[in-house]
C-alpha cells in the first residue's frame, strides 16, 4: 500500500484551485511576434547577450577574488608557523652537546669546566661524535646558533673573562690564601674590571664628615679616660 | 507549406527548425506559446511590461540556441524552463535594486512624506464581481513566496503535470508536491472571506 508522504489531498485545495483556474489569461500584445521578428532580422540581441556576459564576469570574479584572499590569508599562516618551528624559543629545552659532550670525560678539577679549561683533541672528537649520534637520531637540533658551536676553547653561551667560577672562590676562601678576594669572586685574577664594590649614590658634605670626626674624636678620649 | 508544419508537434517543429532552420516551424512555435509564457510570467511577476520583455527574451534565446534543445525532452518543459529561469533572475534582480533603494538616502526618511499612485487600483464600482475576485487572487498569489508560487502557477494556472513542473523547475517531484500542498494551504488562508461566502 502506497503511504501518502506528502500528505497530499486535491480535495482539500479543490475551492482553491477552481479560483484559480478560473482567473483569466494574459495573453501576449498583438505586436509581439512583429517586434520579435524585427528584433531577430536586426540582429538586435544585446540585451539578451550582455546580461549573459555580465552574469558571467559576476560569476566568475567574486568566487576568484574570494579564493585569492583564502589562498594569501592560508599562505601567510602556514608561512609564520614554518618560521615558529624554527624559533629557538619555541623549541623543547635541549640539552647543549658541548656540556653534555663533557660530562663522561673525567675532571680533576672544577677549574676544567668553566675556568681557562682548553678541550684536547681528545674531547672534541668526543663531542664530534656525540653530535653525529644526535643529527641522526634527533633532526631538530640541526641548527643550532652559532655562536655555541665549538672552536677550539668551550663555547658558552656567557664570556668566559666576565664570569665568576663560584667553586674557586669558596675554595680560596677556606684555605684563605688569596687576598685578593674581589679578583677571585669575578674570576678576573686581577686583570682588572668595572666592578669596584657598592657606592651610595648621594655626595657627602665635608662639614658633615668634620661634625662625623670631631664626634669620633671626643667617643675615643672619653674612652681612653675611663680606660686610664 | 506552412499549413503542412501547423500540424507538426511541438518536437517535429523544433526538430524542423534545427535540421532545416525554417523560420515558419519557429513562428509557429513562437504563436503556440506566446500566450502561455506570459500568462506564466505575468502571474509570476504581477507586471504586464516586464513579463512581456522576458517572454521576448525567451523566445530569442529560444531563437539562438536551439541546438541546445535536445529531442528527448518535452518542448513545452524546456522553453517554460528559459522563461522560469528569465522570471526568477528578474525577480532577484528587482529584490536587490529594492535593497539599494531602501539602503539610500536613510537621512531622507522623515522627509520622504508623499504619496505614490497605486497604478494598479481602480475603483471598485469599475469592477464586476468576478473581476474583483480576480484582484483580491492575484494579490494573494504576490503574498505567497515565489518558490511556492511558482509551482502553484505551474500546476493549477498552466495546468502542467508534477513530472513536468519537476524539469521545468529542476526538482524532485516529492519536493514539487510538498511546495504545492504549502503554497495552497497558504493560499486557502488568504483567500478563506472569498470561498467562504
Amino acid at each position: 500500500m502506497n503511504k501518502n508522504r506528502y500528505n497530499f489531498n486535491e480535495n482539500e485545495y479543490e475551492q482553491i484551485i477552481k479560483l484559480l483556474k478560473e482567473l483569466p489569461k494574459e495573453k501576449a500584445a498583438d505586436n509581439f511576434e512583429y517586434n520579435l521578428m524585427v528584433k531577430i532580422k536586426n540582429g538586435n540581441f544585446e540585451n539578451v547577450k550582455t546580461k549573459k556576459e555580465n552574469f558571467a564576469v559576476w560569476k566568475i570574479l567574486i568566487p576568484a577574488g574570494g579564493l585569492l584572499a583564502v589562498l594569501i590569508v592560508l599562505f601567510t599562516f602556514f608561512n609564520f608557523h614554518q618560521e615558529s618551528a624554527d624559533n629557538p624559543f619555541r623549541l623543547p629545552p635541549q640539552l647543549r652537546t658541548e656540556i653534555s659532550g663533557n660530562v663522561n670525560v673525567p675532571l680533576s678539577s672544577t677549574k676544567e669546566i668553566f675556568g681557562e679549561y682548553k678541550i684536547t683533541d681528545k674531547d672534541v672528537v668526543l663531542i664530534e661524535s656525540k653530535k653525529n649520534i644526535k643529527k641522526r637520531h634527533e633532526p631538530q637540533i640541526k641548527k643550532r646558533p652559532k655562536h655555541l658551536h665549538l672552536q677550539g676553547i668551550a663555547a658558552l653561551p656567557f664570556k668566559l673573562k666576565n664570569s665568576t667560577n663560584l667553586d674557586e672562590a669558596v675554595k680560596i676562601k677556606e684555605t684563605g690564601n688569596n687576598i685578593n678576594h674581589r679578583a677571585a669572586l669575578t674570576g678576573m685574577n686581577n686583570a682588572g674590571s668595572g666592578f669596584d664594590g657598592f657606592f651610595i649614590g648621594r655626595e657627602i658634605d665635608k662639614k658633615e664628615i668634620e661634625t662625623m670626626k670631631a664626634r669620633i674624636d671626643s667617643i675615643k678620649k672619653l674612652f681612653l679616660r675611663k680606660h686610664k | 507549406m506552412k499549413e503542412n508544419l501547423k500540424q507538426l508537434t511541438d518536437e517535429e517543429l523544433i526538430k524542423e527548425f534545427q535540421d532545416n532552420n525554417t523560420l515558419e516551424a519557429y513562428e509557429i512555435l513562437v504563436k503556440r506559446f506566446k500566450d502561455p509564457l506570459t500568462n506564466y510570467v505575468y502571474r509570476f511577476l504581477g507586471e504586464r511590461d516586464i513579463s512581456t520583455d522576458i517572454v521576448q527574451d525567451t523566445m530569442i534565446k529560444f531563437y539562438l540556441n536551439k541546438d541546445s534543445y535536445k529531442s528527448f525532452a518535452k518542448f513545452s518543459t524546456w522553453i517554460y524552463t528559459i522563461a522560469g529561469n528569465l522570471a526568477r533572475n528578474e525577480l532577484k534582480r528587482r529584490k536587490r535594486r529594492v535593497i539599494l533603494s531602501l539602503n539610500n538616502n536613510d537621512d531622507d526618511k522623515e522627509k520622504r512624506n508623499f504619496q505614490i499612485e497605486d497604478k494598479n487600483f481602480i475603483s471598485p464600482d469599475r469592477y464586476t464581481d468576478n473581476e474583483i475576485k480576480s484582484r483580491i487572487i492575484e494579490k494573494a498569489l504576490k503574498k505567497l513566496k515565489p518558490v511556492y508560487r511558482e509551482v502553484v502557477i505551474l500546476r493549477d494556472i498552466q495546468e502542467l503535470s508534477y513530472e513536468e513542473i519537476a524539469e521545468v523547475t529542476n526538482l524532485s517531484i516529492g519536493t514539487v508536491k510538498s511546495r504545492i500542498n504549502r503554497g495552497r494551504k497558504h493560499l486557502q488562508k488568504l483567500l478563506k472571506n472569498i470561498y467562504s461566502g
